[in-house]
Formats: C-alpha cells, structure tokens, sequence
C-alpha cells in the first residue's frame, strides 16, 4: 500500500519536472506556438514568439484573446475568414493535424500571411489544438512578384511570336539553305534540324531526330575522357552564362560511327522559351591531321630522347666532330671519364690538340678514310687518355647532319681488357694445351693400362697403348664396346661385384684383384684401380690397370722355391737319420769283426776268420751300394744321366737280373717271371733298366715274409712293355704314398728293415729319363703292385 | 726318424764272440 503511494508521488513528481521542461521549451522556442481552445475559439497559452510575430505589446494581449480579433473579414481567396477558420478547425480535428495558409491582421494593422500547422491535442478530457506559425510574408511576396513579371513576359513574348512568325519564313530559308549543320534544341530534346545536319549525321528524315536527345547522339564518353552528359550540361551552363559556347564534340552518326565535330552552341530566347542552336562543323580531317602531327612529334620527340639517353648513358665512348674542322661539338660521359678531361675542356677542340692519338698518321687514315666513305666499322686505333695510358680502342664512325652541317659521329669501344685477356685467355689455352698433351702423353705412354670408360653403357671411349698390347686388339676394335663384349673378364661374377665395389666406395676403388682375359686367351692377375670423372658433364670412370700375373708367378716361384728349401731341410734330417742307421750297423759290424780278428785271430778257427773277413767284405760293400745310390742321386740332379738306348734282348736280360736278384737275397722269395708275347728285342737303356728293376725286385722281396713268391709279369700293351711287379708284402701305407718318390722316405711299417729311402726314387728317375710311367697300387698287409710302363 | 740301432744277425755274432772271449780271458786270468 504505501509502496503504491511513493510509486504514486515519484511519478508526479516526475510529471512536475516533465510539465516544468516543456513549460521552458514552450515559453522559450523562437518558433511561434500557441494552444487553442477549438470550442471557444481562444488562446489558452501563446509563446513570446506569438507576441512577437503578431506584433503585441506583451504576452498578456494575447491571453484569453481569441485569434478571431486578428482575423481580415475575407482571406486571400475571398472566404469568410471566420467561416473558412471554423471548416479548417473541423479538418484539423477529424484528421488530427492539418496544414494551411492563413492571413492575419498584425497589431499595426498590417497583413501578414502565415503558414500554420495545426495539431490535435487530446487534454484533460478535451481535445485542444496546438498552432504553429511562420511567416511566409517573404515567398507570398516573391510570388506575386513572380506573377508580375510572368504576365509582363508573356506580353512581351506574345508581341515578340507576332514579329517572329513574320520573319519565320525569312529564317526558315537561311536555316535550311546554309552549308552550316544547323539544330535546335531544347529541354524535350531536338526540335529543327537543317539538311546539312541531318548529312553529316546521315539521317535522311528530320523525324528520325526530332525529339531525341543531343546527348543521345553523341559518344558516351567524350575524347576528354568526360561523360557526354556531365559535359553537355557544362557547355549549356556556359552558353547559358555567356550566351554561347564553343567547343568539340564526338557525334554518332545512324551507322554508329563517330564523327568528330566543333559546335558553337548559342542560346535563343524565343516564345518565353530557352532554345539552343547548334552550329556543327565536320572536323574529321582536321583531328585526323592533329593527330598525325601530334603522332609524328611523338615519335620525333622519343626518337630524339631515345638518342639523347642512348648517347648520353651509353658505355660507349661516343662523340660528335665536325666533320670540317674535326673539333669535338659533344662528347658524352663514357668518352669524358675515359680521357679524364673536363667536357668544357673537350669541346671545341680537335683531337689532334688533345694528344689523343699514339700515332697521327692513324688519325689522317681514320678521317680520310672515314671522309671517303662515310661510314667506318671496327678500326682499331691506338688512343691515350689524358692519364697517359695507351688503350685499344674499336672505333666505327657515321657522317651524320645536324643543323645541315656534316658531323662525324663516332663511337669507341675500349678492348685494351679484352686485348690483355685475349693474350691471356691464349696464354692459359697453350698451358692448358701443354697439360692436356702432357695428360695425353702420359695417358698414352703409361706402362700401366689405362681406359677411359662411359659409366652409362659401360663402354671403352679411350685407351693407352699399354692397354692395347696386353689385350692383343686394334684400338678400334676395344672402343665403343664394354669388357663383356670383349670377353675379358673370366669370372663374370668379378665383374659385378667390381661395379658393386664401385658403387659402394663412391666411385673410387683401389688395388682391386682381378683375372681378366687378354684377346690372346692368356689369363692375367691384374691389379686394378678406378675413379669417377666427368666428361662433358657425363660420368666416366677411369681406370688404371696393372697386370701383375709375372709378380704373381713369381710370388708363386718363390712359394715354390720355400717349399723346396723346407724339403731340402727334411731331407738333410732326413739323410742324417738314414746315415746314421744304415752305416753305424755296418760299420758296427766291420769294426767289430776287425777287433775279434786283431784280439782273436790265435783262438779263432780257420772258418771263423774267414767268416769275419767275408762279413767285413759283405758290409764294405753295403756301405759302399749306399754311397753309390747317393752318388747315383747326385749325378741326376747335377744332370749327368742321360738317355742312351740300345737293343736289349729283354728275356735273357731279366732273367740274368732275377737270378742276381735272388742271389743277393739270398733267395729269401722266389720270384716268377713270366713274359706273354714279348718282343725279343727292344730299344733301351740297359743301366736304366737294371737299376730299375733291380730295386723294384729287391724291394717285393726285402718287405714280403720269406717264401712268399714275387709275381714279375713283362707284356707289350700298345707301343709299351708294361712291367708288373707283384708281391704279398706288408705294403705301403696311405699316409706314405705320397712321399713315396721322395729321396730317404721310408714307410712307416718298414721296421728293421734296411734300407736308404732312395730306392723308388731312382727307379722313378730312370723311369722319367725313360720316358715311361710308374705306378704303384698297395694295401697294407696284403702287397704291392708296381707297373712300369715302357714305350718301345 | 728312427735311430734305434738295429742288431743284425752279424752284429750278434760279433758281440757273442767278444764276449765269450772276454770271459774266457777273464777265466784264464783269473
């Protein structure tokens, strides 16, 4: 409830500042307002402004008036004020606002109409109206003036049409006949146009243009680059400020094309109306010929600055000389910088005064030649600069007119540079010449083989003569073709994994090993290096070759000859161990024989000396049988065995041999000796033969139990006698067979056997001298075979 | 390398006879 209360008093107090605000705004504001009762027909409030515009001593005049008491008894349109004001308060109340002019009586009697805005004001229960005036004494006063001067016009105008349409005709014909392209024109467009007009616009019919435009038949955007319309309007306000306007204009004629023309627009006066007339003149040619002149300049203009700037900023040392008197008229910067002398100090004096030339004779040459022909090319002149040094210069030179006077326009190019790098690019082609045959030379010369090879197709492009020897094929033949084409590798495999190699060591390999066939077919160890370079910008490889297969035999040799001395080694142990068993027994023997015969010889019996005597004799000669084998031995290496053949009666030869055999074995085997078409008689070496046989046979029966029969088979096969000596023996162990013709080896089984180990080897040696071949095939415990094969 | 000194049937003998000597020597000696 109370809350209801205060809401109550804020909004009044808020309705009291309002009532106050607009009480100021209404008193204060300059426009003139009043509040009106409609049914009583007076004031209820008037602003100072009312006061002021009704000219009323004070507001208070005013208050509780009726606006009645300054109404004129008619308004300007002859009503009843009071009625008309009565109909216009009804309006103004039935629409809610109205807006009218209304003549009032001023308090000094005078009139003054008004503009009034009368507003509905619904109030307290009532509706009121709000008025606001203004003066509108100023216009009403402007438009009678108006009215006035209008009425003196068409007077004026309608005096004028009489004087006019008698000379109509008169003009009509100057109109129509004139050579000159004629229209009129107003605001609604083209009204006359003569005949000339309608050519140049290549209309036939007036109609076809009455009522258009200018504009319309203009190109949209003028030469100027304005709109045909902005500038139209621009020419009319000038012919419309000065009476007439000249100026161009770019028409269209019916066909659409432009016609160029100069128009002098004049405004007319005629019937109260404003016309234009327009005079057109055809200016094609004329623009035409403008702009050929204006064309022709440019060019002239920008040829002239074309040259200017050519000959101003050109590298070049260029001048202008008379041609008369020689004397530099113009010299540019290039030519200035390069003499180092001013340019005022340049011009105006020949080059004879400037101590330009070396030598003046080439100067006379150079002019004379120069006047003869009036054109000279590249002559190379001998100039020195003011620094005193002397260039090469590449001089050409034109006669040219200027102000119709013949100059000489010439143009220097300083190759003093170009000269000295000329004598220095040659200077550096001969070293590079130099080196390329010093390259070539040892290229070519190079021990070392050396190719050049293209990596894409893996083909020789280049190779030294070292190259060619050992591969045994014209230069021809090897270029253009790959190393497979040319069979030279013997393990293909070498060959790719060669490339790999290359691939992986980035194009540079070192002291590979490889085996590569010459053309010959003879397999080489080479050596071989390879790097990358380019070739007119292709990849190669180079690749440097070293045929090592003499270093590798001799490597081999040399492995060979270590052998042999680690052999030779082994067999000196091996002929101490021999010597010191097979000579210390009989030695053993001879000595302790001759000791019991010197101690004993009293006691001993006859038989028993005898017996130490013959066992001394025995062993004698053993040792003795040794020797002569060592010495035999000897004499095959030191050469001195050869091959002498005779007949030999084969049969009766062995059989002798056999029974020497079996007597120096005390016939401790039998030994069956067969023959199975045997020739009788044969070519050989008789000694050969004895010592071979006699040592095969006294080996079957040295190594076989007693009794146990040697087998010794003799038949021709083919162009042989094959030899066979069959025993039951121990046999040779496999371990052994290998050494089996080395000198002083002995089985491993052969236990107190004696023996010197040098026995096969003599056989083999005989064998070889023979030219026959050996064979022996054993298995231990069971026996031995031997064959010899003999040719005949 | 074998370097057994091989007594031969000879060899035997020989060192028989010398043996037996020596002791007859011994025996006359003696």
């Amino acid at each position: 409830m109370s809350r209801k209360i205060t809401r109550r008093k804020e909004n009044e107090g808020g309705a009291l500042k309002n009532e106050a605000r607009f009480r100021t705004f209404f008193e204060r504001s300059a426009e003139a307002m009043s509040l009106l009762d409609p049914q009583t027909l007076r004031y209820i409030e008037t602003n100072e402004a009312v006061a002021r515009l009704l000219g009323a001593p004070n507001r208070e005049a005013l208050r509780n008036a009726s606006p009645t008491e300054r109404f004129p008894e008619r308004q300007p349109d002859g009503q009843l004020s009071i009625e008309k004001a009565r109909a216009l308060i009804k309006v103004a109340l039935d629409q809610g606002s109205l807006r009218f002019e209304w003549l009032v009586r001023r308090f000094d009697g005078t009139e003054l109409p008004l503009d009034i805005v009368a507003t509905a004001v619904p109030f307290d229960g009532r509706t009121l109206l709000s008025l606001v005036y203004r003066d509108i004494s100023t216009q009403k006063h402007a438009e009678s003036e108006i009215r006035q001067l209008n009425a003196s016009l068409e007077k004026r105008v309608a005096e004028r049409t009489i004087e006019l349409s008698r000379s109509e005709e008169k003009f009509r014909a100057l109109f129509e006949g004139t050579s000159q392209a004629v229209f009129l024109y107003d605001e609604n467009g083209i009204l006359e146009a003569n005949q000339s007009w309608l050519r140049l616009l290549g209309y036939s019919n007036l109609d076809d243009v009455v009522g258009k435009r200018p504009v319309e038949l203009a190109a949209p955007i003028q030469p100027g680059g304005e709109r045909a319309e902005v500038l139209a309007k621009k020419h009319l306000a000038d012919a419309l400020a000065h009476g007439s306007a000249r100026f161009e204009w770019m028409a269209f004629r019916c066909d659409g094309t432009e016609v160029p023309m100069e128009v002098v627009l004049t405004r007319i006066q005629l019937g109260g109306r404003q016309l234009f007339q327009a005079f057109c003149n055809d200016i094609t040619v004329r623009k035409r010929a403008e702009a050929e002149l204006r064309q022709s300049e440019a060019r002239l203009r920008e040829s002239e600055e074309r040259f200017r700037t050519a000959f101003r900023v050109s590298p070049l040392n260029m001048t202008i000389l008379r041609l008369s008197d020689a004397k530099f008229v113009e010299a540019n910067d290039a030519f200035v910088r390069w003499l180092g002398l001013d340019r005022d100090r340049i011009l105006g004096h020949d080059s004879r005064e400037l101590d330009i030339w070396l030598n003046l004779e080439d100067r006379e040459k150079f002019l004379a030649e120069l006047r003869r022909t009036g054109s000279l090319r590249d002559v190379e002149c001998c100039l020195r600069s003011r620094r005193g040094t002397v260039h090469t210069l590449l001089q050409s030179a034109d006669i040219i007119e200027i102000n119709c006077e013949p100059h000489m326009l010439v143009v220097g190019l300083d190759i003093t540079q170009r000269k000295q790098a000329e004598a220095e690019l040659r200077k550096s082609e001969a070293r590079l010449r130099e080196s390329e045959e010093r390259f070539s030379k040892a290229f070519r010369a190079n021990p070392v083989q050396v190719s050049i090879m293209r990596v894409s197709d893996q083909k020789f492009i280049e190779v030294n003569d070292a190259l060619v020897q050992w591969f045994g094929l014209d230069r021809n033949r090897i270029l253009g073709r790959n190393s497979v084409e040319l069979g030279m590798w013997v393990n293909l495999d070498d060959r790719a994994k060669f490339w790999a190699d290359l691939e992986r060591s980035n194009g540079s390999l070192r002291e590979i090993e490889v085996q590569l066939r010459s053309q010959r077919g003879t397999i080489h160890t080479l050596l071989v290096s390879a790097e990358s370079i380019e070739i007119n910008h292709e990849p190669h490889l180079f690749i440097f070759a070293l045929d090592i297969t003499e270093r590798k035999q001799a490597e081999a040799e040399l492995l060979r000859t270590l052998a042999r001395e680690k052999e030779l080694g082994q067999l000196r142990s091996k002929f101490v161990a021999m010597v010191s068993h097979e000579f210390r027994t009989p030695l053993g023997i001879i000595q302790s024989s001759a000791e019991i015969l010197e101690d004993y010889l009293e006691q001993l019996e006859p038989s028993e000396r005898k017996d130490h005597l013959q066992s001394i004799r025995h062993n004698t000669r053993r040792m003795a049988a040794i020797m002569e084998e060592a010495l035999f031995i000897g004499s095959f290496d030191a050469g001195k065995m050869e091959f002498k053949p005779a007949a030999v009666v084969l049969r009766k030869f062995l059989q002798e041999l056999v029974d020497q055999v079996l007597s120096t074995t005390g016939g401790r085997c039998p030994i069956e000796l067969s023959f199975s078409g045997t020739p009788v008689e044969i070519q050989a070496d008789e000694r050969l033969l004895r010592h071979i046989f006699t040592n095969l046979l006294t080996n079957a029966v040295k190594y076989s139990d007693a009794g146990r029969a040697v087998r010794f088979e003799i038949a021709p096969v083919g162009g042989e006698i094959v030899c066979a000596i069959c025993d039951q023996g121990i046999g040779i162990p496999e371990a052994d067979r290998e050494w089996l013709f080395n000198a002083f080896h002995r089985g491993h089984n052969v236990d107190d056997r004696p023996g010197t180990g040098l026995g096969l080897v003599i056989v083999k040696r005989c064998v070889d001298l023979h030219g026959g071949k050996i064979r022996v095939e054993s298995k231990v415990g069971e026996g031995t075979v031997v064959t010899v094969r003999l040719p005949i | 390398m074998r370097e057994t000194l091989v007594i031969e049937p000879e060899m035997r003998r020989n060192l028989t006879t010398v043996l037996e000597n020596r002791r007859n020597d011994m025996i006359f000696a003696g």
